[in-house]
């Protein structure tokens, strides 16, 4: 068979050599049975492997498991007020994986 | 919570803090709950707008160690004017008690703040220890601002001055009831680091209807409390006293004299008249009298001097009548004066300057003698009471010439708006209700006095307060005013 029956063959030509669709006899249209409706089903996230445990990299494990950077006092406009706190280093998700932030003061 | 910073946060998640605190500030105007901000807001009462008026029209502005300066882009500023913000980097200290935010501090205390060079704030509090400061000053020192902490335990210093208070003076300032003995502050410096305290009789019974004293407070001598940093890092206060009691009066003067002219008139046997005149010429006054002591160019503390001369010529038609038994009769048939006359200023180097003599044109009386004390409307009490100022004043101490306002006899009373700003010197009788007249304010160079002046008679109806971070003065205003 050459190239272009392959080609006509391959794009529904049923019979190149009894004078098929180049000879004016197209075959009848018969439409596909219906398939019905599909089924539902709930969605899930691509999730890549888990180094270690179970559960999300974007939900923090425990809040005692932070890290932080060195103190420091975060003072009123005018200079009359201060409060200390504790700029946040390091999160530990659920899944084991980290965050670490930056030191504000550097 | 365990999630990562949870949005309820008012700052959101990972927010970084830029400005906090307290933005309003403005004049404040009775009756409390007003606040007029930088002038586009009138705020109410409410959640921490709550204001009082600080019961006197000193404002301070004091710059902490080691803040930094607020910078704000041109948009930012736009933002804040536009609700009525000003981001301060400096501390508004209003009122003799020193309130901030308009916020009562608990006392009536004076108080101001400072930082020290390791970040820490500190109150430091003048107690009103009332008679125990003929001889010292207690200052009460306590850690403030930390929030998240809880309270230290202050610590209490007493400090001897020597004002070498003239006790005669105290006593007579007090026998009287109803004066009070405080501290008030006069000045703070910029950093915070000193203020100028006075020692002064104060009438307390004497406010508006806003509370705010109506009085000025009249000072026996003057102390600068100084801060340091102790060995443990708490501040360690010293007093050095700068005026006492004798320099804060000034130099009094008085002189008196008399002369008589009779003439003996027979009336019948045994019995001899005599009529003629007894005249008296008084004059009286002071030099020098220290009204506040501010901090000047370089933090040299400045006087703030009133002087001021009252002179009056007496003349009393007498007559004497001597009978032959030895009985004298003495009757008085006529009393006038023929003269008086006042004149004073105010003075004060690198500061303000003001002389003045009294007129009659009722409308810019720096003196208002001549309006609404006229001489011809002397009564004779109020003569009996001139001529008894001038003669005590020869004594050794003069207590009505330091005395208070209201009280025995005729004084000079200067009228202040803040402890910086002098208003009216106002002479003051028993015998006529308290005349209260203001004229051109004196005030600190380089600042604008407001406009024409005018007299009133009666309760003050003229506030105003000094603007500690523009240097201006207030328009003048019906109700009490201050800047917070």
């Amino acid at each position: 068979m050459g190239d272009i029956a392959k080609a006509l063959q391959q794009i529904g030509g049923a019979d190149l050599s009894g004078g098929g669709m180049f000879q004016g006899t197209r075959p009848e249209f018969v439409p596909k049975a219906p398939q019905g409706k599909k089924p539902a089903v709930v969605g899930k996230g691509r999730t890549p492997a888990s180094t270690s445990g179970s559960g999300s990299n974007l939900v923090e494990g425990s809040f005692s498991a932070r890290t932080y950077w060195a103190t420091r006092t975060v003072i009123s406009s005018d200079g009359l007020f201060a409060m200390e706190v504790k700029p946040v280093k390091k999160i530990t998700f659920q899944t084991g994986g980290t965050l670490t932030l930056a030191d504000p003061s550097a | 919570m365990n999630e990562i910073d949870s949005l309820t946060q008012p700052a959101g998640p990972l927010s970084q803090v830029t400005l906090w605190g307290h933005p309003y500030h403005g004049l404040v105007t009775a009756p409390g709950s007003t606040f007029t901000g930088t002038g586009t807001l009138d705020r109410g009462g409410g959640f921490f707008m709550d204001y009082r008026v600080p019961d006197s029209a000193d404002a301070w502005a004091i710059s902490l160690d080691g803040v930094p300066a607020v910078t704000r882009t041109s948009g930012e500023a736009a933002a804040d004017a536009a609700v009525g913000f000003q981001w301060l980097d400096k501390v508004v200290v209003s009122g003799s008690a020193g309130q901030v935010y308009g916020k009562y501090p608990g006392s009536n205390a004076p108080r101001w703040y400072w930082r020290d060079a390791a970040g820490k704030v500190w109150c430091i509090t003048v107690q009103n220890t009332g008679g125990g400061l003929f001889s010292d000053v207690q200052i009460e020192v306590r850690r403030f601002g930390v929030i998240g902490q809880a309270a230290s335990v202050p610590r209490d210093h007493t400090l001897a001055h020597a004002l070498a208070i003239d006790s005669t003076l105290w006593a007579a300032e007090t026998a009287g009831g109803g004066i009070a003995i405080v501290p008030r502050i006069c000045d703070i410096k910029p950093d915070g680091r000193a203020a100028i305290i006075c020692v002064a009789a104060m009438h307390p019974s004497v406010f508006d209807a806003y509370g705010v004293a109506t009085k000025t407070p009249w000072p026996f001598g003057f102390v600068e409390i100084s801060l340091s940093t102790g060995g443990d890092g708490w501040p360690v206060p010293s007093l050095t006293t700068l005026r006492d009691n004798d320099a804060t009066l000034g130099t009094r003067y008085s002189s008196a004299s008399t002369s008589s002219s009779f003439t003996r008139v027979p009336v019948a046997p045994g019995t001899e008249r005599y009529v003629g005149n007894l005249s008296s010429s008084l004059s009286e006054g002071v030099t020098g009298r220290i009204l506040s002591v501010i901090y000047g160019s370089g933090g040299t503390p400045v006087d703030v001097t009133c002087s001021y001369t009252i002179t009056t010529s007496l003349t009393e038609n007498m007559a004497a009548t001597y009978d032959s038994g030895g009985a004298f009769t003495h009757t008085q048939t006529h009393h006038d004066e023929s003269a008086i006359d006042f004149s004073g200023s105010y003075a004060g180097a690198g500061f303000m300057s003001f002389a003045g003599a009294p007129n009659t044109d009722g409308v810019t009386d720096l003196v208002p003698l001549g309006d609404v004390l006229p001489p011809s409307g002397l009564t004779e009490k109020t003569a009996g009471e001139l001529r008894q100022l001038a003669h005590s004043l020869a004594g050794s101490k003069d207590v009505q010439t330091a005395g208070l306002p209201d009280n025995t006899f005729s004084r000079v009373v200067p009228h202040a708006y803040t402890h910086r700003v002098f208003g009216q010197i106002v002479q003051s009788t028993d015998s006529i209700p308290p005349v209260f007249a203001f004229g051109t304010v004196h005030h600190p160079s380089g600042t604008t006095s407001g406009g024409a002046s005018h007299s009133v008679v009666g309760t003050p109806p003229v506030y105003r307060s000094y603007n500690p971070i523009t240097g201006t003065l207030s328009p003048r205003s019906a109700v009490p005013v201050c800047y917070v």
